[in-house]
């Protein structure tokens, strides 16, 4: 008898613990893995001033002041317009240092030798000069980070991806008209200034990048962005296709490089953005 | 008699006390449902201090009173264990239990049910006295005519958990661009180039912010960026412009600075990014030569300043793979 209670006993033990165990199995299991944490997105309004620069440019750099303004759907997605204006540019050092090859004038007779001038290599440039469209975000991180151990933010990372509006300065280049005749038979053949110029106006393009957001405290952040341009654009007024114009003046047919929008070709362009983020309302809760 | 009450007691064990164990497990099961943040996160440690804040009724934002440690408001702090102090080593004093029953309102049972719940993931690689092996791969980047692919690796050897000193380095490939061809035709400029050959450094790293991110507040990821500073060589071949010229190798004394960021996947696996700067004193072919000689052309070599910017990305791989936590949870 004594040994059927122990027995009996004994399964109510591993009942017990088994029971026990079984409950105890990671509890936390589809938990949150940050609980009280604040929610510095979801259903507020971002407005970010930034300034903005371009790189791995050829022949200019652009730099950028605007904005862009975004609402939070929630603490994942986002949608928002960005506009941004390039008020200055600065030639890289490729430009640089073909136009310290370059002669000061053209050559007599461009035909022969159509080296261009250092004006006419740097009218042919085009200039960026209006960036903005509309895009989506996802922000699908955030997280802690602390500085040589000492300083600690919070912050967030974002991605987002739309449509670019880009408007490019055309060069200065223009036909040339001979001032010291009459006649307008080419007197000596000006081969690069009777290009027809025709790099600028608006292009259309995907843009995409991704930001991190460092918050400062509940509404103010201070923001870093990459982003990628992907639009048709001929920067340094190249013939990329190799096309031409015939005249023929005086029996004599003259051959013109001809440069037009079918010259442009798809080009990365890149920015970095730095700026602040200015959340409203701005009081954020904290989630449970 | 005896018997009867050995079986008594046998029966009301039998009926009583699975009950008992699973009512526990209800309780929490309860505890969990009701979402109540108190009860799971705060368990594990007092310095988890989570202020109870509400919409402001004046308009503005109220900031706390006592700001906590790191300046923020805690609201990751279940990510933060790393950066701070080990915690608890030894058993639970009354004050612990005090202020953890307070902490979950004074459900005891519930405080030891939850005390032994790791949930704050501890730092994911230890590197002190551990040797890094980082195969890589790259891209120079601020050349627009010539663009180099790189392939190399590096060795490292911590002797902190944040310092440590590699040797590394990278043989190139060299890609021409379109740029550099549409320029000589249309420009009427052929450019000057050297094609770099190989980089080797000696180097310091430092890794000087550490953080832990989630992904959709579920996955966690933990990474870290680092500062690296070395010297050493760089070897660059000219590119004659005239064909029918020699070309010679140049050896140049190379500085290195450069940010990373990596990120750990195990304990002996990483994701490594880095940007650097080589920085050289370079030679160039010069504009105005005319003798085909290399040996000639050399003295006349023009010297120029050059920062070859490169891009890599690489896998980290830990050794020994495997360690021991030297701290306490």
């Amino acid at each position: 008898m004594r040994r059927i209670i122990s027995f009996l006993l004994l399964i109510n033990t591993l009942a017990a613990t088994q029971a026990y165990a079984a409950d105890k199995s990671d509890p936390l299991k589809d938990e949150p893995a940050v609980r009280k944490r604040i929610l510095y997105l979801p259903k507020r309004l971002e407005v970010t001033p930034s300034l903005g620069v371009s790189f791995l440019q050829d022949y200019k750099h652009s730099f950028l002041v605007g904005a862009r303004v975004e609402y939070h759907l929630n603490d994942y997605f986002s949608f928002g317009f960005s506009a941004h204006y390039s008020p200055l540019s600065m030639n890289t050092g490729l430009t640089d240092e073909i136009m310290s090859t370059l002669p000061s004038e053209l050559e007599q007779n461009t035909y022969v030798n159509p080296t261009p001038s250092k004006s006419a290599m740097e009218d042919a440039l085009d200039t960026l000069r209006v960036v903005v469209g509309p895009h989506v975000s996802y922000t699908p991180a955030f997280g802690k980070m602390g500085l040589f151990s000492s300083l600690f933010f919070n912050f967030d990372l974002y991605f987002y991806a739309g449509v670019a509006f880009v408007q490019f300065e055309a060069g200065n280049l223009s036909k040339y008209v001979d001032t010291s005749t009459d006649s307008k038979v080419p007197q000596d053949h000006k081969l690069h200034i009777d290009i027809e110029e025709e790099n600028g106006g608006w292009q259309i393009g995907p843009q995409a990048g991704f930001g991190l957001r460092i918050y400062l405290n509940r509404w103010i952040a201070l923001n870093a962005e990459f982003r990628w341009i992907y639009v048709k654009r001929n920067q340094a007024g190249f013939d990329q296709n190799g096309d031409r114009n015939y005249e023929t003046l005086n029996d004599v047919t003259y051959e013109y490089i001809r440069v037009d929008s079918k010259d442009a070709i798809w080009e990365n362009t890149m920015f970095f953005h730095f700026g602040a983020s200015f959340f409203l309302p701005r009081y954020a809760p904290r989630s449970e | 008699m005896k018997t009867w009450l050995t079986i008594f007691l046998a029966i009301f064990s039998l009926a009583v006390l699975p009950q008992n164990a699973a009512s526990q497990g209800k309780k929490v099961d309860k505890k969990e449902k009701k979402k109540s943040a108190d009860a799971d996160i705060q368990i594990e440690g007092d310095d988890v201090k989570i202020e109870e804040d509400g919409p402001p009724t004046t308009g503005k934002v109220e900031t706390p009173k006592t700001p906590a440690k790191d300046g923020l408001d805690d609201d990751v702090d279940s990510l933060d264990v790393d950066t701070k102090p080990a915690t608890k080593t030894g058993p639970s004093t009354a004050k612990d239990k005090g202020t953890s029953s307070e902490s979950t309102g004074g459900d005891k049972d519930v405080r030891s049910y939850w005390s032994d719940i790791k949930v704050v993931p501890r730092k994911l690689i230890l590197k002190q006295n551990r040797v890094e092996l980082i195969p890589y791969f790259g891209t120079t980047l601020n050349d627009n005519l010539i663009r180099h692919i790189l392939v190399g690796g590096e060795f490292s050897y911590y002797i902190s958990d944040a310092l440590s000193f590699s040797v590394g380095g990278h043989t190139y490939i060299k890609q021409q661009t379109d740029r550099a061809y549409l320029t000589g035709l249309q420009q009427r400029t052929l450019p000057t180039l050297n094609t770099y050959l190989y980089s080797a450094t000696l180097n310091a790293n430092y890794e000087a912010a550490y953080g832990k991110m989630a992904i959709h507040n579920s996955k966690i990821l933990q990474w870290g960026i680092f500062l690296s500073g070395g010297v050493g060589v760089t070897g660059t071949e000219i590119i004659p412009r005239n064909a029918g010229h020699e070309s010679w190798v140049n050896t140049n004394i190379t500085i290195q600075v450069g940010v990373g960021f990596r990120v750990f996947i195990s304990k002996w696996l990483t994701v490594w990014l880095s940007m650097r700067n080589y920085m050289m004193q370079d030679r160039f072919e010069n504009i105005n030569r005319t003798e085909a000689s290399a040996a000639i052309a050399e003295e006349d070599a023009a010297a120029r300043f050059i920062n070859n910017i490169v891009f890599q990305v690489g896998l980290s791989v830990f050794f020994p793979t495997d360690f021991d936590y030297t701290t306490f949870r």
